[in-house]
Order: structure tokens, then sequence, then C-alpha cells
């Protein structure tokens, strides 16, 4: 049992309609995380780890059950509120990077603070200093279609933790990189979760990152399989 | 006109439309997947379809709203033309023309022409003279029996199938029931036997006869007309009458006056039963020489006025009287007094009082007749007709009652008259009532214009002295009012030779069959060509052209004499063949070329005269149905061309726009069309997608654009139709206005559009689909931007990349080479253009070669472009570069629309490119200016981020909006400066308020001098003048005394003391002579001295430093610029000195207010041979060229005299009201005043008002019809908008899991298209003013430009406007952007 989790799910279920099609993609997940932790999060595609990610950053309406975040139950937050929390307290890194391409690297990874209203200079600042401790400061003004693909990847890590936020949500952070970058990122998140005890996330077929976290949970079909099932 | 024109052309569209289809109908049934993948797409996103759609509507919007506007406005005057015409085709009228040619013609001795000139010189006396004159020698006329011969040879004639003769004559026509006038209309007489030849409805529907209508004059001026013919003899008469009387025989009033009472009626042909009952003895009668012995053997001593006109009329119908007056008769007594009354004003006077008996008078006849006639027009103009006359004139059995007229539509219309009202018709000075019967269509050619009374044809023949006459012939054609027109050519032919006199032709056969004039006919043909064909030598055009210009000018059908047409005359006289002789002889050609033959004295002036005589009538082609109905058919043309012309750019941005669909359908599927490359699909297939995709939208669109340009074609020609009845006269265009705007369309016009709109967006989009065809597979499949891939360029295209720069930048400086060659601005700004371009793709290659980031490149060699575009195109060059290399470059105005062709999408390339390639610092400060709210920040550095990022798609989108704000603001700068310059300024007015100017009719009664006129006026009008204002204008030469310079034209404007102490108020002078303290001494001068002058600053030379004055003189422009040439060292050419030279004062500066000693010798060539000279002292230089009075130079009408030879009476009338009367009522006033005059009294405020009316509405509907082209920028926005939405789901996911609220994403993409539509509409808005402005001032240098301000406001309001409905079409993608779910948006599976 752990103390204070920082993220609580309770018989969290989600289903997706299409059409006439249904499809019971949570039934029932019971998850807590505590502050710090680096948690992965496995499973076969199609297990419903994304989805399950999704619905405890509040990205995805959950259909029952109840998540809370910090103590603060999400279905109790608007669509207003859920954002703002996003914003402040929580980073997200996704296996094709999303990062907006028409602009630069550093000025992608400033965005995050801009949204929560930092004054233009000092979010120039931190994100340089984000940028410098991915690696990347000599990167910062290059466009991401002038990075390599782990190198983006390291952009989107500075971006998500540019905000020092409580919680990184990381959905297979390195399925689109070599074991070089992919080794490299772990290393970086590992490091960043030392350093200052932000809680990860990670959703991941790799192995590696499995092992480099503090703990792993498998989904097997919606649900969380108990360990050594 | 159209459908002849159009018909390869809709052939041509039809057939390659067709093609296309076929095409794809092909691909479609050899590879059905292809063209049902593309067809897929259609349904998947209906809103998408919808906007594309509509994006491609444009081009036939704007096609078909040209074509329908011009085919409206050509129905609708043909259908006034042909309304109006009825059944007429054409008008035959007699030979005044040529009588007045044979006037002439000194040798020519013949009849007519002394007739024609005694006619001439006797109306052009005016007044009543005029009348008189029309009366006794008459309107040129056709006699009836000439046109009962013409009727017959006509129904011989299968393409005639109807004659009928009129009367047409102008006259003044006002509705006593309104009391409003018109100045001029028509009187169009027709005979009983019209409506059933030509057709005569009410507008009703109702068919109308001519003999219904009830004869209106009475027999006032039948009797008139009869007096008028006997008068030479009658005065003959009582002259020798008075010489037979015995000196001392008096006549005795009371017993002569029943029998000159009886004399006067009977000459006047007065029905006897109509006269009053007075009885006159027979001692009388016999006194006066008539033979009474029969009536005294009937045991009668006396005889009644009726039995005295029964036994005296049919002498008096020979027109002779016959009599003596034996000496020492009663009651006649001689040498008394002769006195000046009226013979029928006499014996009205004695008849209706017993009273006079005693009092004896003798008559004067002479004076008496003329005395008849002035008095009983004068009765009748003093606008009292009405019972009492009428009671007064009976007892002379003369009668003046009211008959009916029919009005036609427009006359209706503009008298604001119904059936039943009294109109007065003025027969020159004299009006006579007629009620209103009927209103019609069918009243003839001048019905469309004017407004026309239908009388009928006796009546008018009475009226006008025309007994037995008509003026003109009406001809209808076989067919109906329609098909008869195209007859109208053949019909011509035939009327030419029924025209022929038969009397003529035989002379003219007689002479030429003499065989010395044959001999001589053959020697002179000698010289003739030998056919009528035009051929030409090597030496009047290249071989190559040769052939051509015969083709051309032959099909003109220009007559040309030829050997073949003498042959065939010689042929007709020795056969004596009438019939053939006549076709030769109809010819204009011929008879020019026979009236050119030296012939033996003995029969010259017989065969001149017979050949300057042969027509007997003419056919007045500008008054044929067809050249009416073409007339209707160029003019929609020009108006379809206008709006073609102005709607080209609409149509380019429209293109611009497909262009930027299709590139955008093809970059959403990219990834789609990139596997399908990768699988072997081939290039042309993945086209054929597209096409067969495409090809739906542009049909639909085609259809939706037909239906949509109807719809606004209505909507500008109910505007136009609004124009033209303002113009004419503040009608509204509701049905059956003055000009009946119908709207029309024909269907070549709704097939030329639709295929020409599918036509165009075929092309546009075949552009399209082959670039984006053209893709890198692997990049396409992993969805990166082409430019990621490093592109090795082949040796053969690497030395292109240089050798393709090189090579322009030399065009370039050939072009500039060109320029300085030929002094020719504008190639001089397209060479530096084309140098620019090369030199800056040159630096481009080189920057390329250094370390320096592409990017950083592209930046400095664009920036650098846009920069050297706007310098080459926003100063206004063609003013500037006059001045800055003086006698290098000339102002030329034929070069000024490259400013606007040329210039404005250089402008705009320029801003754009700066903009494109400045994105960073642009949106920092963008940032900056809207960053102080901090949820802005973000949302700012996205929304300016993206567009700038995707440069084509951007840029095409702030081209589209840039190029057609551009135009919209170009025209609002035009209405701007053209109602600033139309507009009511003291300056152009000199304060006066009305405006009189003669009409037609005032020739009849001209008013000599208005001021002594006015005087004579009621004092109510009179108190509401303050003053009134003569111009007289004279041409002059003139030079400075003692400058020893040649004699120049110039022009001196002679003024009235009203417009002295006018101008007085208004002018300044910016320089005075010695000795003039003050404005107002030169004034005063001015009035009272006959040897001073001022000058307007235009007439001094440009050194003079003269302020105010126009650079370059409006009037002496043309004629300056040929000075300047000769000037110019150049070789003298006479075909460039079009224009005399004009005064210029050389060598005067008045910089110092001072004006030295100048004196203008002035001379005058006058009517009467004399040249007058004059000597004049300048004293004052205006401050402005602008003033009421034309003339440069402006003196007093005294100053004036000493250069005429006939009275200074005042070309130009003006009136100040005085303060407290509305000029309005003056000038109502004036009008009533002087109607009998046909004066015409305008206020100035409305002429000016109207003006502006008519120009802003015209130009505010040409920029309505170029805003068209606002709704393809829009329709851009809406589709980049949503396709930004589909392409960036992943990355607004992203945000929104960043933090972003809904109402971010929202407003990030409404500031995105905000930002890409207001950059366009801003871009072009300042690009609209600064061409706007170049323009104006390129074609009009001498425009004060304090006048003319930029009108910000209308510019503001329609940029306001646009982004308005800009927004319209992005706010639901955007609201669409903001519904996007973050974790759906990011799944990447």
């Amino acid at each position: 049992m752990i103390e204070q989790p920082i993220i609580s799910a309770k018989q969290v279920q989600k289903w997706f309609r299409n059409g006439k099609i249904e499809v019971h993609a949570l039934r029932g997940v019971d998850l807590d995380v505590a502050p710090g932790e680096m948690l992965a999060i496995m499973g076969p595609s199609g297990c419903g780890k994304t989805t399950l990610l999704n619905c405890l950053s509040g990205l995805d309406d959950f259909d029952d059950g109840d998540v809370a975040i910090d103590g603060t139950p999400l279905r109790t937050m608007g669509d207003k509120k859920r954002t703002k929390y996003r914003a402040e307290h929580m980073g997200f890194i996704f296996q094709t990077y999303n990062l907006l391409p028409v602009i630069s690297a550093v000025e992608n990874v400033e965005l995050p603070l801009l949204v929560t209203g930092v004054s233009p200079r000092a979010a120039r600042r931190r994100a340089l200093v984000a940028l410098d401790q991915v690696g990347l400061a000599d990167r910062a003004d290059h466009r991401p279609a002038e990075l390599s693909g782990g190198q983006r990847q390291r952009v989107t890590v500075a971006r998500a933790l540019v905000n020092q936020p409580a919680i990184v949500w990381a959905d297979e952070p390195t399925g689109a990189l070599d074991s070089k970058a992919a080794d490299d990122i772990l290393q970086l998140m590992r490091q960043l979760n030392t350093e200052h005890g932000q809680t990860f996330v990670i959703v991941t077929h790799d192995p590696d990152i499995s092992a480099a976290c503090n703990r792993t949970i498998r989904m097997h079909d919606g649900l969380i399989v108990p360990a050594g099932q | 006109m159209f459908s002849e024109l159009s018909t390869g052309v809709i052939v041509f569209l039809v057939g390659s439309v067709s093609a296309i289809l076929l095409y794809l109908l092909i691909l479609y049934l050899r590879n059905p997947v292809l063209a049902k993948l593309g067809l897929r797409n259609i349904a998947r996103r209906p809103t998408q379809t919808a906007l594309i759609v509509i994006g491609l509507t444009l081009s036939t919007i704007i096609v078909i709203s040209s074509l329908g506007t011009g085919d409206t406005l050509r129905y609708s005057v043909q259908h006034q033309a042909v309304a109006a015409y009825g059944k007429v085709d054409e008008i035959i009228a007699p030979p005044l023309v040529s009588m007045l040619m044979s006037m002439g013609d000194t040798n020519a001795d013949n009849a007519q022409a002394q007739q024609a000139q005694a006619t001439l010189d006797g109306v052009m006396k005016g007044g009543l003279d005029s009348v008189l004159a029309l009366a006794q020698g008459g309107l040129p006329s056709i006699d009836v029996n000439r046109l009962e011969q013409l009727r017959l040879e006509a129904a011989k004639e299968p393409l005639i199938d109807g004659v009928a003769g009129a009367i047409v004559f102008p006259t003044i026509i006002r509705n006593i029931a309104t009391g409003q006038s018109e100045p001029i209309g028509f009187i169009y007489a027709v005979d009983d036997t019209y409506p059933a030849a030509f057709g005569l409805k009410a507008v009703t529907g109702q068919p109308l006869a001519m003999q219904s209508l009830e004869p209106g004059i009475g027999n006032i001026f039948l009797q008139a007309s009869k007096l008028f013919a006997v008068v030479p003899e009658l005065t003959r008469q009582f002259n020798s009458l008075s010489a037979q009387l015995p000196a001392d025989a008096q006549l005795s009033v009371p017993s002569l006056a029943p029998v000159l009472a009886g004399l006067g009626a009977i000459l006047t042909g007065v029905d006897p039963a109509a006269l009053p009952d007075i009885t006159v003895d027979l001692d009388t009668l016999d006194q006066l020489g008539v033979n009474t012995g029969p009536l005294r053997a009937l045991g009668k001593t006396s005889i009644t006025l009726r039995e005295l006109a029964t036994i005296v009329r049919p002498v008096a119908s020979t027109a002779t009287l016959t009599g003596t007056l034996p000496a020492g008769a009663a009651g006649v007594t001689a040498g008394a007094p002769i006195t000046e009354t009226a013979l029928l004003s006499a014996t009205a006077a004695l008849l209706s009082s017993a009273s006079i008996s005693g009092t004896s008078t003798s008559i004067n006849p002479a004076a008496a007749l003329g005395g008849i006639s002035s008095d009983l027009l004068r009765a009748v103009n003093l606008n009292t007709i009405g019972f009492e006359l009428d009671k007064a004139l009976a007892q002379f059995g003369l009668q003046l009652r009211q008959g009916d007229l029919y009005l036609n539509r427009l006359g209706a219309q503009q008298l604001n008259a119904s059936v039943g009202d009294v109109l007065e018709i003025y027969i020159g000075p004299l009006p006579v009532r007629f009620r209103v019967r009927a209103v019609v269509d069918e009243a003839g050619p001048l019905s469309a214009l004017l407004p026309v009374v239908i009388l009928r044809l006796s009546e008018a023949q009475q009226l006008l002295f025309m007994n037995d006459k008509v003026n003109a012939v009406l001809i209808s054609n076989a067919g109906d009012e329609m098909t008869g027109m195209q007859h109208t050519d053949a019909v011509g032919r035939r009327l030419r030779v029924l025209a022929l006199d038969t009397v003529a032709v035989d002379t003219i056969a007689t002479i030429v069959r003499r065989a010395d004039v044959r001999t001589l006919i053959e020697k002179a043909s000698q010289s003739l060509p030998a056919t009528a064909s035009i051929a030409m030598t090597e030496e009047d055009v290249p071989p190559l052209l040769r052939g051509v210009l015969e083709g051309f000018l032959n099909s003109l059908n220009i007559e040309q004499m030829s050997q073949q047409d003498v042959a065939a005359l010689l042929a007709a006289v020795q056969a004596e063949d009438k019939d053939a002789l006549r076709e030769v002889l109809a010819r204009q050609s011929v008879r020019e070329w026979l009236l050119e033959l030296k012939l033996p004295e003995s029969v010259a002036q017989a065969f001149a005269s017979a050949v300057t005589n042969l027509n007997q009538f003419e056919q007045i082609d500008p008054l044929n149905k067809s050249t009416i109905v073409t007339a209707a058919n160029i003019g929609g043309g020009v108006f379809s061309s206008i709006f073609s012309i102005f709607g080209v750019f609409s149509i380019l941005a429209a293109i611009l726009l497909i262009i930027l669909i299709f590139v955008m359908l093809a970059a959403e599927r990219r990834v789609e069309i990139g596997v399908a490359r990768a699988i072997g699909v081939q290039r042309g297939q993945i086209m054929q997608m597209f096409m067969t995709e495409g090809m739906v939208y542009n049909l639909l669109a085609g259809a939706l654009g037909v239906i949509l340009g109807i719809a606004i074609t209505m909507a500008m020609t109910a505007f136009i139709g609004r124009l033209f009845n303002d113009a004419t006269g503040q009608f509204n265009a509701q049905a059956g206005g003055i000009f009946a705007v119908a709207f029309t369309i024909s269907w070549q016009s709704v097939v030329v559009s639709y295929c020409l709109g599918v036509l165009i967006t075929w092309l546009a989009m075949t552009f399209a689909t082959t670039r984006v065809s053209r893709m890198n597979i692997v990049m396409a499949i992993r969805n990166l931007p082409d430019e990621a891939q490093s592109k090795r360029r082949s040796l053969l295209a690497q030395a292109w990349s240089w050798l393709f720069p090189l090579a322009v930048t030399g065009l370039g400086a050939y072009l500039l080479w060109l320029a300085f060659d030929s002094h020719s601005l504008s190639l001089a700004m397209i060479g530096a253009t084309v140098a620019l371009y090369g030199v800056m793709t040159v630096l481009g290659r080189l920057l390329e070669l250094t370390p320096m980031r592409n990017e950083t490149g592209y930046t400095i060699v664009y920036s650098l472009l846009g920069l050297g575009l706007l310098a080459i195109w926003v100063p206004p060059w063609y003013a500037l570069a006059p001045q800055l290399a003086p006698g290098f470059f000339t102002w030329d105005p034929t070069q000024a629309p490259t400013v606007f062709t040329i210039g404005g999408p250089m402008i705009i390339v320029g801003v754009i490119l700066l903009i494109m390639f400045n994105a960073g610092f642009l949106s920092t400060i963008v940032a900056s200016a809207l960053g102080f709210v901090p949820s802005l920040r973000p949302v700012l550095k996205t929304a300016i981020a993206y567009p700038l990022s995707t440069r084509f798609r951007t840029g095409m989108t702030m081209v589209l909006f840039a190029m057609i704000m551009a135009t919209v603001v170009v025209m609002a700068v035009i209405i701007n400066t053209t109602q600033s310059l139309i507009r009511l300024d003291p300056r152009q007015t000199a304060g006066f308020d009305i405006r009189i100017s003669p009409t037609l009719l005032s020739f009849f009664s001209p008013v000599e001098d208005f001021t002594a006129a006015l005087a004579k006026t009621d004092a109510t009008l009179r108190d509401q003048v303050e003053r009134v204002g003569l111009v007289t204008n004279q041409a002059v030469e003139a030079r400075v005394r003692g400058a020893g310079t040649a004699f120049a034209a110039s022009e001196l404007a002679g003024v009235n003391a009203g417009y002295l102490q006018q101008a007085a108020h208004i002018y300044q002078f910016q320089a005075r002579a010695p000795g003039y303290a003050d404005d107002a001494a030169v004034w005063d001068a001015l009035q009272q001295r006959d040897d001073v002058v001022v000058i307007k600053p235009g007439l001094l030379a440009l050194a003079s430093g003269a302020k105010g004055s126009t650079r370059v003189d409006r009037g002496t422009f043309f004629a300056r610029m040929g000075a300047d040439e000769d000037s110019a060292d150049d070789p003298p050419n006479d075909r460039r000195r079009r224009f005399a030279p004009t005064l210029e004062i050389e060598g005067v500066d008045v910089r110092t207010g001072q004006l030295p000693e100048l004196f203008l010798e002035l001379t005058t060539a006058g009517q009467d041979g004399v040249t007058r000279t004059h000597i004049v002292q300048v004293i004052g230089v205006l401050g402005e060229d602008t003033t009421l009075a034309a003339g440069a130079i402006q003196g007093s009408e005294a100053t004036l005299r000493p250069l005429r030879s006939v009275p200074v009476t005042g070309d130009e009338v003006y009136v100040k009201v005085n303060p407290g009367a509305a000029a309005s009522t003056v000038a109502a006033g004036i009008e009533g005043a002087f109607v009998a005059s046909g004066l015409n009294a305008s206020v100035l405020a409305d002429e000016y008002a109207q003006r502006q009316r008519l120009t802003g509405g015209a130009l505010q509907l040409l920029q309505g019809f170029m805003a068209l082209g606002l709704l393809v920028g829009i329709a851009a926005l809406g589709v980049i908008s949503m396709r930004a939405v589909i392409e960036r789901r992943q990355q607004i996911g992203m945000l929104r899991a960043m933090g972003y609220q809904k109402g971010m994403v929202t407003f990030s993409f409404v500031v995105e298209s905000s930002f890409v539509s207001i950059t366009g509409l801003l871009i072009g808005a300042l690009t609209g003013i600064v061409l706007g402005d170049n323009l104006v001032f390129a074609f009009f240098p001498q425009i004060d430009r304090s006048v003319v301000a930029t009108p910000w406001l209308p510019i503001a309001l329609i940029v306001l406007a646009a982004y308005l409905f800009s927004l319209l079409t992005t706010i639901l993608p955007a609201w669409q952007a903001s519904r996007i779910y973050p974790a759906e948006a990011l799944r990447y599976e």
C-alpha cells in the first residue's frame, strides 16, 4: 500500500464505441503511483496501456471509476481546470515527438512556460537551461526538421520537464528511436527522475525501460495483471 | 451580334469541355478504381467540398456577370429602340444635306440652292422672322405627289412592305397640369395609314387609330398659312388699289370695315357659314370696283358677309383680286394719315365697336399685313389662349379648339403626364394646347430618347405651314420588327435608286449620249482602277500584309469608282436601259466622279445641276433601326468588355485559388499518394485521380457559378438602371422607367460562361496536379517536407542555375539600354525589375557557395528583391523622373497604365517577399505588440509561426487578398479623386448659383441680352436675383508687345460687371502691375477700362515661378508637347505638330508679387474679313488657373469689343441668387419666364451633385464588381484553415495536452487566418493607395494634391468588411480545432 499516492485510480473503466462495435478498453483498473516513482506500464498492443495513460493524465475521459491526482479527483474537474492542471503540473513525452515544426527547438520548449504565464524572457532562459540539461544547447535555434530523431525526443523531454511538473507521462518515448538514442533518452529520464524527484509514468514495450523503472505493471485485455502472472 | 460573333467561340468552348469529359470518361472506363478513389474524397468531407466548390465558382461568376450585363444593356436598348420604331426600319428625308452642299458651290446656279439659301438666311434671323421664313420658304420637304410615286414604286419592291409620310419637327412640350416642361421634344406626325402599316397601340395594349384624334389647331393656323401664302399678291393688289385711289379719296372706316373683315375672312378661307351676320351695302362694293350688277339685277341693295364670301371665294382661291376703285367713291377719303393698325385687329375693333363711326383711317397694306401676322402670333404667344381668345377669334370665323395627341412613354414619364392632361406644344415661340389621348410606345425613332407627341399629319401640316408636304418618309421592310432589320442594306440600295429624279436621270442620259461627252468620259476612265476591289502596291505595305489588308478593306465595302462602273454607265445609256442607268447613278462614288468631269461648257452646267439634283430624298442612315440596334449591341459589348477587363484581376485571383486548392488537396493526401506511388501507381494515374475529383468540383462549381452570376448580374443591372435614370433625369428605375433595364441573359452567354469557367478551372487544376504529382515518394510516405531532402543537381542543372540568372540580368540590362535610348520610363522600370531579379538570383547562387545557412541566404536575397521592387514601383516616378532628369524623361500619360498593370503586382510581390522572409522579425513585432496579455503569448507565437512556415500557401493567399484589395482601393482613390474634382468649388463657379443655357428651341426666340430681358420679368423673380454674370469667349492671336515673338493662339474672355463683382469675392492675384495697391484696385480697373486684362498663371512659362500654376496647363498641354518637341532640336516634323502653338509668356517672374510692365498685342480676324488689333496691359496674374471663365486672358466686355465684328452678348450666362432665395426656385422661375425662348436654367450645385452621383455610381459599380474577387480570398482562407485543422490534428492534441485551453486553440486559428487576411488586405490597401495616387497623378499631374485626400475611411471600411467576411469562413474550422480531443488526436496508430 502506497501512502499518499500522487496518482490514484480506482476501478477505472473505459469503452470505445465505433458505430455498433463497442470495445471495453479498461475493465476496472486500480492503480496507485507514489510521488517520485518511475513506473513502467507494459503489455501487448491493444491491451489498453495508452488508454490508461490518457485517462490518468486527464487527456481522455473515462466512463466509470475514479482517478485522483495529488488527491484531487479528475471527475470533479472540468476541461478548463484539467487543462490548467496539465499545464502547471504535468509533462508529456510521445513516441512521435509532436513538436511544432514551425518553431525552433527552444521555442518548442518554452511554449509550456508561456502557457502558464511565465514572462517571455524568463521562459526563454528556463527553456535554454532545459535544453542544456538534455544536451541540446547548441541546437536551440534549429527547427525540428533540422534535428535527428533522438535530438527531437530530447527536445520533447526538455519540453516535458521545463515547467518542473510533478508528473511526466511518456508514451513509448523511445519507440521511434534507435537503440543508442533510446538508451540516451532513458538515461536522461532516469537522471531527471533522480535529480528532481518527478514522477514518471511510462508506457513502453521496451524491457530496458522497464528495467530502469522502479516498478513495472503489466496489462492485458484492459486490466492490470497482478505481478508474477 | 454577340451570337454571330461568338458562334466560333461557343463551338470551341463546348468542344473543349466535351473533349475533356470524353477523355476522363475513357480514363474511367480503362481504370475505374483510380477514378473511384478520387470521387470518394468528395463525399468524405462535405464541408470542404462545399468550400472548394464555392471557391471554384468565381471565374464563372465573373465571366457570366460581364456577359450578362452586356446582354441586359444590349437587350434593353434594343428593346426600347424596337418598341419606339415599331415596324419602321428606315427613314428618308429631303436632301437637306445635298441642298446645303450645293449652296457652297458657286458654279451651281439652281433654284433649289437659291431657295435653300433664302430660307436659311431667313431662319438665321431668329425670332418671328424665322417662323415666317419657314412658313414662306418652307421647310425642306417632300411633296405628297412624290410620296405617292414613291409609294407606288415601293409596292413593287419585295423587301419593302410599308411606306408612310411623316413630319418630324422639334418642339418644347409643357404639361399644363404639372407645369413640367421639356425643352426638347419632337412632333411626330403621321397619316391615317400609319397604324395599319406600322402598328400603333397604347401602352395598355389597345390598338389606336390616327383618325380618332380630335383636330386641335382648328383653323387659325390654316388661315394664317393661307394668309402668308397670299401676302405677296395681296400686297401687290393693295398697292395697285392705293395707286388707283383718287388723291382725295378717303375710305370711310364704318363702311369699309365690314368689307375688309369679309375680305380678310374670305382670303383666309373661312367657312362662310362661320362668318358673323353683317350686312354690306352694294354701294360700297361698287366703290371698291366690285361688279354688283348681277346682285342689283336680283333686286338686292345689300349683301351679307356670308353671301359676299360665297361670291368672292372662287376669286380668292386663285389669289388674285381684281377691281378698281372709282374716283370719288363714297366713304373713301384719300390722303388720310396712315396708322399702323393691323388689318385684322382693326377690323375686329371696328366690328366689335359701333362707336368708331366717324373716325377715318387709311391702310398701309404691307404694314397692315405684317401687323396681322405679328399681332396674331403675339396674341397667341401671350399664353392667354383660352375661352376669351377663342370667343374673340370666333367673331372672324377663326377657332382654336383643343385637340388630341398621343404621347410617348418617355414623354409621359418626363412630363409626369397621364391620359387626359393638357400639354402645350410650341411651334417656334407659339404654344398650342392638346390633350393627351393615349400614351404609346411606337412614337418613332426619337421616342426612345426624347419626349415625342404624335399628331395627325394633316394637323402638323397646318401647324408647320407644310400643306401637302412631309419632311420624312417611313419605310417598313418585309418581316416583323426584328427580322425586317436584316434587309436594311438591301432596301437602302433600292431606295437610293428610287430616290433618283427622273428628269435629272434623263438629262444625264441625254448629255452622256453625246459623242464628245462619251469620248471624254472614256478617256477620263482610263485613270481609274479596273475593278472596284481595293488593291495595294508594294510601296504601300509590305507584301506579307498586303493580302490581309486588301481583304479587310474590301470587306468594309468601301466604294471605289472603277472602269467597270464607267463601262456600265455608258452601256446603260447606249442601250437606253433606264433601270440599269438608275442603278449606276444611285452610287455616290459614281456621282462624285461625274461631278469632277470637265465637260464642254455648253453642257457642263446642266450636267452638274442634274447630277447634284439627282436625289429627291436621302436615307438618314443614323436613324435606321438597324443602326440603333447595332449601337445597342456595341454599347452592350463595351459594357461587357469593361467588366471583363476589370474582372481579369478577379479571374487571376480565382486561378491562384484553384491552384492553391488543388495543391492543398494533394498535400492532405501526400502520404496516401506516396504509398500509391510506392506500390506502382503511375504519376499520370495520380493525376487522373485528381482530375476526376476535380472535374466533379469543377462541373458543380460551373453550375453554381452560373446561378450566382445571374443573381449578381441582376443586382448589377438594376444598379446600372438606377444610375442611368439618375443621370438622365432623376427618375427611378421601376418598371417602365425612362431607361427600362430589363434583365436578360442569352443562352450563349450562359454556355460561354459555364464552359469558360470549367475550362479555366481545368487548366489551373492540370497545372496544380502536375506539380503535386512530382513528389519524392519516401518523403511523402514519411510525411516529411520535400525540402528536407538534400538535392544534388546534375551538371547541366548546375550550369543552368548560373546561366539563367545571368541571362535574365543581361535581358534586364538590354531593356534598360533600350529604355534610355527611347526615353521610355515604363521600359526603364521594367528593365530595372528584370535586371534586379537576375542580379538577386546570381547573388543567391553566390551565397549558396558560402558556409552561410541557406535560410539566411534566402532571407537576404528575397528581402533585397522585395526592397528593390518597392524602390522601383512605389515612388511616383512618372511625376518625379521628368523633374529629376528634365529633358531626358518626359511626362507621357500613355505609359501610366503600366503603373497599374505591372506596378500593382510588383509592389504586392515586393511587400510579401519582405514579410515572408523576415518572419522572425515580424513575429517579434506582433508578439511584443500584443504580448502584454500572458495567455496571448503562446497563441501569437504559433499563430504567426504557422502561416510563415508555409510560404507558398500563405504568400499565395496574401497575394489573392492584396491583389483584389489593391484594385478595390485604386477604385476608391479614383472615386475619391473624381468626387473631389467634381465638387462645388467657388473657384469653379465664381460663386454663381445658376447656369443659363440656350436649347435648340431658343433659336426661334433668342434672348439677346439676358440682363435686359430679366429686367422685364416679374418683380418677384427679379428680386431674387442678386447678380447676372456674362462671359463671352473670343479666340485671339496674341503676343507680348515688344518681345519680337510671333503671334500665338490664346483665348480672351470678356466678362461683364456682374462677373467681375462676383470674381472679386472669389479670386485673388499672385502678382499685380505697379500702381495697383491691392486686388480691389485691379478689379476696379477691369470694370472701368477697356485696355487692361488679367491672365491665368498657366500662361506664364515654367521658369516664372508662378505658384498654383499648373505645371502643365491642361488646355495647352498637347500644344506645348508639340512645341517642346520642336525646341529639342528635333527636325521639324509636321505630323507631330497637330496643334498650333499657344501663347506662353517668357521671362516673367511673379515670385515677388510684382508684375513688370507687360503689354499684350491681341488680334482677331472677324467674320467680316477685317483684322482687328487691340493692345492691352496685363495688370494681374490670377492665383490659380481654375476660374469660371475659361479664357487664359480675361478682361471686361469693353476690352473685347474692339476685337469683334459682332456684339458682345455673353456666350455663357450665370446667375447669383439673393441670400435667402432658393436657387432651384429661381431657376424654375427663369425657365418659366423664358419658356418661349427655351432657356434651360440649371442649378450648379445640382449639376455637380448629379455628376458626382453618376461618376461615383459608375465607379462604385466597377469597384463592387472587382470586390467580388475578395470572395476568392475569403474562400482561400477557409480552405487553408480547414486544411490546417486536419493537418495539425496531432499538434493540436499536443498543445491541448500541454495546457492550451480550448479557447486558446480557437483563438490561435482565428489569429492565424486573421494574420494572413489582415496582412494581405493591408498590403493590398497600401498598394492600392500608392497605385491609385500614382495612376491619378500620372494621368493628371496638374491636379492640386492638397485637394485630393486619401479616402482613409472608405478604405478602412472596405478592409474591415473584407476581414469580417473572411472571419466567417475561418471561425468554423477554428471551432472544430478546439473540439479535437487530445487523446484522440495524439493517437499515432
